[in-house]
């Protein structure tokens, strides 16, 4: 028994509002061709399969994206669309390259149709997909039918309508041979015999298609009128990994929400467990009744820098928040889910480099030694970043410049870190003080580029040992302005007190600064 | 006559004392080192006061780079003795696996002049910058990393901490196998303060070191450990002069003053690298030959 099916045919990728063109090109037999466009480019005459400078000329001079076809990234896009129409059947799955199937059996009660009116429940729903659909920007068309073959046909050929039980046949009849999902090849051998449509194709006999044409024809002319099963595999639903909890009535001890919320921390850490993974975000959903007694839904998100499991720790990230809510007239119901889980096993291994690794009992222990500490860092630097903020606790990255004060930076602790660029090992020494910003000093030498005798910053200083300069910043055989103005003339100098300090010149404006000291 | 709340609070310091020297097993705060040098040790709170201010020159004290980010807030207070305490940080993670956390923008060390050897990149990569202004924040920072398992090195900038910070300080430290290292100002060195030891760090002239050290063009300190709570150390000195060797990112005795035998001359390190470089190296009024160096950038 076939249950009634339903497609739709997505164009792949974002028409978008009119904006601008966006053409996908791939290279074919060595030339640029176009692989797909949107419906301004197509307006314009631009369509699949012609070169990509004719399309360019077409175009003209309008603004246009030209992107990389990436037949990969479309099909994660279409799974992508695949589980967002979930909201409209609990069994959808994706059919590349640019469809879509929905199974509607059942579904029609909920656009208004049961019973006799299920085509116009239908209906219904296929145009609210395809409004779904264009709202995230995604070009849509579809059609509807009791078997899967024929929806296919009729949302590329027919779109828009839904065919009954008894209309099938007929309007399987007229669709043309290509929407019988068979290959071009047979198709073209189809059109050389006089072969266009489906109901041509029907008045030759059974044994003669097969002889000529092959069996698969026969197995999708079935499957087409409902005669054959097909079997579609339906996307699994994700499972989303909660805890909920309701109270009896609204409540506004805190306590009890603080008891609550705790355990419900540890039964999603046990949930985590029992799957073996961690999750990097939560959120916390409060029900209450506010001022009015009308109940609201408010919902917090907690991230971590690493997927954790940990109940403790999830209770102890989560208490501030509970601490600061805002009850109303009560809580009534709490729930916390886990938005981003993932295998715990595997992110583990990823940290910084001080592993020592190896094979062999005794580094056995000491990994466990230093996972044991990676997880104790982990909570560390999540419990300090949720009182300092994101960029409250940075990692040192040295960067390849010459330039000092940019010749490092701080990335957050919970970002991964950057590949390590190869910076080269400095020679020289550098101050262990930097200043965020040079201060200005006033500089005697003893003649023009010799050494330095008297720095006069905060307080005047008889130098007693110069040693410089060391040029910074440009590169000799350059001379864009850009490059003069970071050039710069560095001395160490140290003034009669032992105080070493880090000067330089600014060669462009001749200005002297302190930028560093030794403390 | 002793304020009774004072003398309350020395007492009770003072039991605090002999019951941790009770336990028999504790080891003292400050160990010596195999070059005559000073180890801090983990479990007790060490705090660092740069010199005061250099009176008998008139001049002002150096600059303390500890500036919160609000205009006229960067008044020179005396600069944090962030090259020792890189130094023993360092020498510490090379016993202890674990992080160090720089708590505070004040004492940020320049991360360029410690990737010259294999302890200060070592120390670069397990070091992690926290950035806490208020010493409210700090304190519940440091108290945060001191329970913390993972943390083997605290550096903290210790502005504005009053009795109480020091001494939840010092009994959260006693608790932990963390090294923790705070930099105070110099004018709070009259303040009273619970923490065990003290140590103050003043540049040091070469001159005032021995006249043959007039060449050095590395930068020298006089350290002097001015207090020290618990049980007495083994040390055959309270001062001496250490010295910035960015080689080996390590702060070498080299002579012990006030008194102590006299540290090695170590080998200048030698610079290598591409090209030939020599070393600018003008004395202020010699007319000697100038040799200039110069970046291939």
């Amino acid at each position: 028994m076939q249950t009634p099916g339903l497609e739709a045919r997505a164009t792949g990728k974002k028409g978008g509002a009119a904006r601008e063109l966006i053409v996908l090109a791939k290279s074919e037999r060595g030339r640029r061709v176009v692989a797909s466009s949107c419906a301004q480019a197509e307006a314009l005459g631009v369509h699949a399969g012609m070169t990509l400078a004719h399309a360019q000329g077409l175009i003209g001079s309008r603004r246009a994206h030209i992107v990389e076809d990436e037949p990969a990234r479309d099909l994660l896009l279409l799974e992508a669309l695949a589980r967002w129409a979930m909201r409209y059947s609990p069994k959808v799955a994706p059919d590349p390259p640019d469809g879509l199937i929905l199974d509607a059996t059942g579904c029609e009660r909920l656009y208004g149709g049961a019973g006799g009116e299920a085509g116009a429940g239908i209906d219904r729903m296929l145009r609210e997909v395809v409004a779904g659909l264009g709202r995230l920007g995604v070009q849509a068309q579809g059609a509807g039918a009791p078997t899967l073959g024929a929806a296919w046909g009729l949302a590329r050929w027919a779109p828009g309508g839904v065919v009954a039980e008894g209309e099938l046949a007929s309007a399987v009849r007229r669709l043309p041979a290509a929407a019988l999902r068979v290959e071009q090849r047979v198709v073209d051998d189809l059109g050389a015999v006089g072969i266009d449509r489906v109901e041509q194709l029907l008045e030759v006999s059974r044994e003669q298609i097969a002889g000529r044409f092959g069996e698969g024809v026969l197995l999708r002319i079935d499957q087409a009128l409902g005669s054959a099963m097909e079997p579609v595999r339906w996307l699994r639903p994700q499972e989303t990994i909660e805890a909920s909890a309701r109270f009896a009535g609204p409540v506004q001890s805190l306590e009890v929400v603080e008891g609550a919320v705790r355990s419900l921390a540890m039964e999603l850490a046990g949930k985590l467990r029992a799957r073996s993974q961690g999750v990097r975000e939560v959120r916390l959903g409060v029900e209450s009744l506010d001022a009015e007694l009308k109940v609201r839904v408010r919902e917090r998100a907690l991230r971590f820098s690493r997927p954790t499991r940990d109940g403790e720790h999830l209770w102890k990230l989560l208490r501030p928040h509970v601490e600061r809510l805002d009850m109303g007239r009560g809580v009534e119901g709490l729930e916390l889910r886990a938005v981003r889980a993932r295998l715990l096993a595997d992110e583990q291994k990823e940290w910084e480099g001080s592993r020592v690794g190896g094979r062999g009992s005794r580094s056995e222990i000491a990994d466990l030694k230093f996972q044991k500490l990676d997880s104790e860092a982990a909570q560390l630097i999540d419990l300090l970043q949720s009182r300092l903020g994101h960029g409250g606790v940075l990692r040192i990255e040295l960067v390849d410049t010459h330039v000092p004060e940019g010749a490092w930076r701080g990335r957050p602790a919970d970002e991964r870190p950057a590949k390590r660029e190869a910076t080269g090992r400095l020679f020289a020494e550098r101050p262990t003080v930097l200043f965020d910003a040079p201060e200005r000093a006033q500089v005697t030498l003893m003649h023009p580029e010799g050494p330095v005798m008297v720095v006069r910053w905060r307080g005047e200083r008889r130098i007693v040992r110069s040693i410089g300069p060391e040029r910074i910043g440009r590169r000799w055989w350059q001379f864009e302005p850009a490059e003069v103005e970071h050039a710069r003339d560095y001395y160490r100098v140290r003034d009669e007190g032992g105080r070493w300090l880090w000067i330089y010149r600014n060669l462009a404006s001749g200005g002297w600064y302190v930028q560093g000291v030794w403390g | 006559m002793v304020p009774m709340d004072q003398a309350i609070q020395q007492l009770r310091e003072r039991v605090a004392d002999l019951a941790a020297a009770d336990r028999g097993k504790r080891e003292p705060p400050v160990l010596p080192g195999p070059a005559g040098e000073p180890i801090p040790a983990a479990g007790t709170a060490h705090e660092l006061f740069p010199g005061p201010s250099e009176e008998r020159s008139g001049r002002d004290p150096a600059l303390y780079r500890g500036h919160e980010g609000h205009a006229g807030a960067s008044v020179p207070r005396g600069t944090p003795p962030l090259a020792l305490m890189a130094h023993w940080l360092a020498g510490h993670l090379e016993r202890e696996p674990g992080l160090v956390l720089w708590i505070g923008r004040g004492v940020w060390p320049y991360p360029r002049s410690l990737d010259g050897s294999e302890a200060g990149r070592r120390l670069l990569e397990r070091s992690l910058l926290v950035d806490a202004s208020g010493a409210g924040d700090r304190l519940w920072a440091a108290e945060l990393a001191l329970r913390s398992a993972a943390v083997a090195g605290i550096a903290l900038d210790g502005r504005e901490m009053d009795m109480t910070a020091t001494r939840r300080l010092q009994l959260a430290s006693g608790q932990s196998g963390a090294l923790l290292l705070i930099a105070r100002r110099a004018e709070e060195a009259a303040g009273r303060s619970a923490c065990a030891v003290r140590w103050l760090v003043e540049p040091l002239a070469p001159e005032e070191a021995g006249a043959e050290e007039e060449g050095l063009s590395r930068a020298l300190w006089k350290v002097r450990l001015l207090r020290c709570k618990g049980l007495r150390p083994e040390l055959a000195h309270d001062t001496w002069a250490l010295e910035w060797s960015r080689a080996g990112c390590s702060v070498r005795a080299h002579a012990a003053a006030a008194g102590g035998s006299r540290g090695e001359e170590e080998e200048e390190s030698r610079v290598g690298g591409r090209g030939s470089r020599r070393v600018a190296d003008a004395r202020a009024g010699s007319p000697g030959h100038r040799e200039e160096r110069r970046r291939s950038a």
